[in-house]
């Protein structure tokens, strides 16, 4: 029989195994969390003071003639306890217009902001406006902000367009301080040639689309990261690519990889 | 499973997509075990019953001329000497004046054509449904989910929503609702409504649009399926992270599905769609664009198996409070002729489930509603304005044929209450109101015990088959 803590703890441990997320894994050091709150509770031990052996095994005490428990729950470890929710929201369309030209800057022309363009060359951002469920102030009054199936699918569109967008800037420019996407290493550096540089990139890269910071000593919560980085590297390499082509192919991957990622859409 | 889903991954980054991290939307799912089909339909501005599904004998002296008006009076004109279009003096000299046409035991109004009429056998009507407001958007949402709105704000899911969670996803787009509003509170993403304008909407929502990932697809699936980031967890709080990562599962199985191609409308060049666009009437692409090209959408979605339910928008602009006769009732008509035409459709088109010899139609649950009803006296500008008695038209496997349930009152048609039979009573009774009729139809389809709010919900026994 488990302690009343330890069948709680166990409960909460059980929600957050309904979740599916508890099995990620998650690593790193993130906007100042330890990572132990981070990675989910852990079993407890201890029981409660004055609690009485029952046939749900020690616990608070229920018999009437016995002694008065002096709390009426165990102790609860607070670093067992789940990470405290933020009460998650999606972005709004009108976040996204905003925040589209800040996070990816401009076009290679120095002056278009970037933003999310259809295949037809019209702003998606105002072209899938109804599909999205952004109101039109006639029928729909209110903006669903669901993280519906379609926001995905079209958040997944809009990713790939972006950050093409912004690579192709990068690419025309040849000092890594005037560009967004690579801006603190070379294009064609490789974790080979330059790891230190393509950390660095990573953790900016982390910082300006996900708001996530990650100490330059920790190459654990990095490691995901750069492997997403070296695994686009080699495709693009085993592809024909070279060079900054090679390097700018690459990046875009871990761009796109960043900004369909949940952390993108939601805070 | 974890290769298939990497394969998965695979392909749809492959093909330029990033969608991915599968499994939680599965895990969610409930096993498929219906084989039903929904199609809601849904007239906006609010109709009139007297045009079609509670009409009343226009020759008749109590409901003509100046009758209805005077103290004492029926408070219904009927009206439909008024209306000019050739349509109406047809349907009232085919049935001397009264304008009150018969098919399939039920009495129906002019405006009801006969592409619809030939199906009356098929269809049952509720009458005297209390839509308990004269508000547009509440109207509308208390019978898209059968709760009434709290304010304008909806309360609970729409029925499409709660058909496309219980039959889980085998579906590419298990809810599409086409022009309309839905909703799906505390449902699996899966069951989301996927709002949709027109068939470039729908080709979009099941197409990679722009750009492709040329390198590196692997790898972002790679990351992606490890979650990497603890923030995830910290914003699951309520669930939202579970809930964009299920969306984005049954994103990548929309993409992948191959099934943009049934949606490429033209209708100069129909190709595979000219049986379709024959049946529905369309012969250019302005017929694409209005009630037409809607209901082609929700047929192709219904017969190739590509959503479980289908929300559609077939008429709007009938909320006419002035000059009610120059455009409500052929608006309305035209609306119906469509409705009409995609029920042959459909049963002219196999079971998406397979070879049982059955028709699409045959698998097919049919709610045909409006916000409201008009009034039944015309008002100082010719018009009619909002009235609280309504009626809805359905059908279904589960639902019994060629029964009128409800009525209105010959006295300014207000909703009476019905016996156990559905039969209307003068005073008393059980009165009827949207989630009355949406309780029925999901009983119809073996969802008898989806709860509509804490108010006990009973369906409409004779209602059932």
């Amino acid at each position: 029989m488990k302690p009343l803590a330890s069948r709680w703890s166990a409960l909460v441990a059980f929600a957050f195994a309904a979740t599916s997320l508890a099995t990620s894994g998650c690593t790193g050091t993130l906007d100042g969390e330890s990572e132990e709150g981070a990675t989910g509770p852990t079993t407890g031990t201890s029981s409660g003071p004055g609690g009485s052996t029952g046939p749900g095994g020690p616990g608070v005490g229920t018999d009437p003639q016995g002694s008065t428990p002096d709390l009426d729950h165990p102790p609860i470890d607070e670093g067992a306890l789940p990470q405290p929710s933020a009460g998650a929201r999606r972005l709004s369309l009108a976040q996204l217009r905003a925040s589209l030209p800040v996070m990816f800057g401009m076009e290679a022309d120095g002056v278009t902001p970037i933003t999310w363009h259809m295949p037809s060359g019209s702003l998606g951002l105002d072209a899938m406006a109804g599909s999205l469920g952004e109101p039109d102030w006639i029928e729909i009054t209110e903006e669903s902000l669901e993280p519906s199936p379609m926001y995905a699918k079209f958040m997944d569109d809009l990713a790939r367009d972006v950050c093409n967008r912004a690579l192709l800037a990068d690419l025309s420019r040849p000092s890594p301080s005037a560009r967004v996407i690579v801006r603190e290493v070379e294009m064609d550096a490789t974790s080979a040639t330059d790891a230190a540089g393509v950390g660095a990139n990573l953790r900016y890269l982390l910082l300006r689309l996900q708001g996530l910071k990650i100490a330059a000593d920790d190459a654990a919560a990095l490691a995901p990261y750069r492997a997403l980085f070296d695994g686009a590297l080699a495709d693009a390499t085993t592809a024909g690519l070279l060079g900054e082509e090679a390097g700018a192919s690459a990046w875009g991957a871990v761009c796109v990889g960043l900004v369909v990622s949940p952390e993108f859409h939601l805070y | 499973m974890r290769t298939s889903r990497r394969t998965l991954l695979r392909m749809a980054l492959g093909g330029g997509v990033a969608l991915g991290l599968g499994g939680l939307g599965t895990r969610l799912a409930r096993a498929a075990e219906g084989e039903n089909l929904l199609l809601s339909v849904y007239f906006s501005g609010g109709w009139d019953q007297l045009l079609t599904w509670d009409p009343r004998p226009a020759d008749e002296a109590r409901f003509k001329g100046d009758a209805p008006y005077q103290p004492g009076g029926t408070g219904i004109h009927p009206a439909y000497e008024l209306v000019g279009d050739g349509w109406m003096q047809d349907v009232l000299d085919a049935t001397g004046g009264s304008g009150i046409q018969s098919a399939g035991g039920l009495d129906v109004g002019p405006s009801v054509p006969p592409e619809l009429l030939a199906h009356a056998a098929d269809l049952s009507i509720v009458r005297g449904v209390n839509m308990g407001t004269l508000t547009h958007e509440v109207g509308r949402r208390f019978f898209l989910t059968g709760q009434f709105p709290r304010g304008l704000q909806p309360v609970g899911s729409s029925l499409p929503s709660l058909l496309a969670s219980a039959e889980g996803q085998p579906s590419t787009i298990p809810n599409l609702s086409i022009e309309t509003e839905s909703y799906a509170v505390g449902l699996p993403a899966f069951a989301s409504p996927i709002q949709v304008r027109d068939a470039q909407d729908v080709r979009d929502m099941l197409r990679i649009l722009g750009p492709g990932l040329e390198h590196g697809s692997d790898a972002v699936a790679e990351l992606l399926a490890r979650d990497p980031s603890c923030r995830s967890l910290e914003l699951d709080g309520e669930g939202k992270v579970t809930q964009y990562l299920s969306s984005r599962d049954k994103a990548q199985a929309m993409v992948l599905s191959g099934q943009d191609a049934l949606f490429n409308f033209n209708a100069g060049n129909p190709g595979v769609n000219e049986a379709l666009f024959d049946a529905l009437r369309i012969a250019n692409n302005a017929d694409l664009n209005g009630e037409k090209g809607s209901a082609a959408i929700a047929a192709q979605a219904l017969t190739k198996g590509v959503a479980r339910a289908v929300s559609v928008r077939l008429v709007q602009g009938i909320d006419d409070h002035d000059d009610w006769a120059s455009g409500h009732p052929t608006v309305v008509r035209n609306g119906l002729m469509v409705l009409g035409d995609l029920i042959a459709y459909l049963k002219s088109q196999p079971s998406p489930f397979g070879a049982s010899g059955k028709s699409t139609w045959d698998h097919t649950t049919l709610l045909c509603f409006s916000e409201f009803a008009r009034t039944p006296l015309l008002n100082g500008r010719d018009g009619r304005d909002h009235h609280l008695a309504s009626s809805c038209l359905v059908a279904g496997p589960g639902i019994a044929r060629g029964r009128v349930i409800g009525g209105t009152s010959d006295e300014g048609m207000g909703a009476l209450g019905v016996d156990d039979a559905g039969a209307p009573l003068a005073s008393g009774g059980t009165s009827i109101g949207p989630d009355e009729v949406i309780k029925t139809l999901l009983t119809s389809m073996g969802m008898g015990d989806v709860s509509l709010g804490n108010q006990p919900v009973a369906p409409i026994d004779a209602l059932l088959a």
